[in-house]
């Protein structure tokens, strides 16, 4: 993980502080730095969702959580273009909290919701907690049993990993879904996570967390 | 064939086509749907995540997640354009005119960035409707490919002409910008044209012969009454000796 520090990069002079454009007759969007996008509504995640989980269960979670992966990858990629040009240190020679404010910050232009980042267990047990409220992908699916937040767990993951050079994974372990105040994600060392993946869905965010400080 | 960049026309997405709220990190149309961004990484997760590319399994899929899609995103409309024109019984959503109601539909989707759709309904009396997308989210990630890759947005059309038409429709894209046509075009119909025109598509046929051969198709013969049962045969069982 890059230092802990204050100091406040020039992120908000990232892409000349462009938010995203969209060609409203050819229907091409997209984000500042270059990539396409679309806006989905709710029924594209619930029919997906939907009909993915009656013919191949788990491969909704598992292609949105890999999608969020490369997202993460390809957005610290271009974050790291754009700092080079601005002549500025690359994200790794950030700050993690100023690389968590900018995730923040993507997650409410993406509409994915509200993100806060928690580094009480990073020093002594190498645990990032992320809590995510007014998900759209909950708003999107509404109330259920499964979690709806593999494409922001993915792109935390994809992120994260890029900025620290370590292999890390990110998981959901709570989910606002399924009554949880909020939804909850751990980022740690991919092995870490796997031994406690039984747990998610069964056990509160807090006794998981609590599991992988042991 | 690659994507052509935005026009001068572009403007700030959020500003303009979202509303933005800061405080809840949410954007929502002007028609009051919350929407999400999907990144252009999610359209190619999603062809690999679902089985070898361009296999059966992972076209009949995508293809029948569009279908449920354009279904569901039709209620919304049908209701909305129900309460716009005040009710009544002849206010429903196909009554009315259909390239109005299906342009209506398909507006929110070019401002979100799938692409544009234009419809053609010359041949709608024959159940049969033609649309070009140009710039399709799904061919524009995905790059080049040895078949049509917007299988999504194949479903998504019949999904959304079954509600319209009242009767279940089914569609096949005969052309796709990730084989390097210049748009997607898609045919919609009744399901037994539709399979005339896919048969013709793996043969190598050209957009305009399959469209012909669609065009020109008899309607299907009745089926035949079901003849009375044939009395049972005693069953020869080779391993019951």
């Amino acid at each position: 993980m890059p230092p802990s520090g204050n100091s406040k990069p020039p992120f908000s002079r990232l892409f000349d502080g462009r938010g995203p454009s969209l060609d409203p007759a050819a229907g091409i969007a997209l984000v500042p730095d270059g990539s396409r996008v679309v806006f989905a509504a709710p029924p594209f995640l619930r029919a997906t969702q939907a009909v993915l989980h009656a013919e191949k269960p788990g491969a909704w979670s598992a292609i949105f959580h890999a999608g969020g992966v490369a997202a993460g990858q390809a957005f610290v990629a271009a974050v790291d273009r754009e700092l080079a040009r601005l002549d500025q240190p690359v994200l790794t020679d950030q700050t993690l909290e100023a690389c968590l404010a900018l995730a923040e910050r993507h997650f409410a232009a993406q509409g994915w919701g509200v993100l806060t980042t928690d580094l009480t267990d990073a020093p002594e047990h190498g645990l990032v907690i992320a809590r995510l409220r007014h998900s759209g992908f909950v708003a999107a699916l509404g109330p259920g049993g499964d979690f709806a937040d593999a494409l922001p767990a993915g792109f935390l993951q994809g992120f994260l990993a890029h900025v620290s050079g370590q292999p890390l994974g990110c998981l959901e372990i709570g989910c606002a879904r399924t009554g949880a105040p909020h939804c909850t994600f751990v980022i740690t060392s991919a092995d870490r996570l796997e031994p406690a993946r039984p747990s998610f869905g069964r056990a509160t965010p807090e006794e998981i967390i609590t599991q992988l400080k042991s | 064939m690659p994507e052509r960049p935005p026009s001068d026309r572009s403007s700030s997405a959020r500003e303009e086509f979202f509303r933005a709220r800061p405080a809840e990190g949410a954007l929502h149309q002007p028609e009051g749907h919350r929407v999400v961004a999907l990144p252009a990484a999610l359209m190619p997760a999603l062809h690999r995540g679902l089985g070898e590319a361009g296999s059966d399994q992972a076209r009949q899929l995508l293809y029948r997640a569009g279908f449920e899609w354009g279904l569901l995103d039709m209620l919304p409309l049908s209701r909305n354009l129900r309460e716009e024109f005040g009710g009544g019984d002849n206010r429903d959503l196909w009554h009315m005119d259909a390239p109005f109601v299906l342009e209506k539909w398909a507006a929110p989707f070019t401002t979100a960035g799938w692409g544009a759709s234009i419809f053609d309904l010359s041949a709608h009396a024959k159940g049969i409707t033609l649309v070009e997308l140009r710039h399709s989210a799904a061919a524009a990630a995905i790059g080049s490919a040895t078949a049509p890759v917007c299988d999504l947005y194949a479903g998504l059309f019949a999904g959304a002409l079954s509600f319209y038409d009242r009767t279940e429709r089914h569609a096949v894209e005969t052309e796709c910008t990730a084989l390097g046509h210049t748009c997607c075009r898609f045919i919609v119909g009744p399901g037994h044209l539709i399979d005339l025109a896919e048969n013709a598509r793996q043969s190598g046929s050209a957009h305009e012969a399959i469209l012909r051969l669609v065009l020109e198709a008899r309607p299907p013969a009745p089926e035949p009454a079901p003849a009375a049962p044939a009395p049972a045969k005693a069953a020869k069982i080779p391993w019951k000796k």
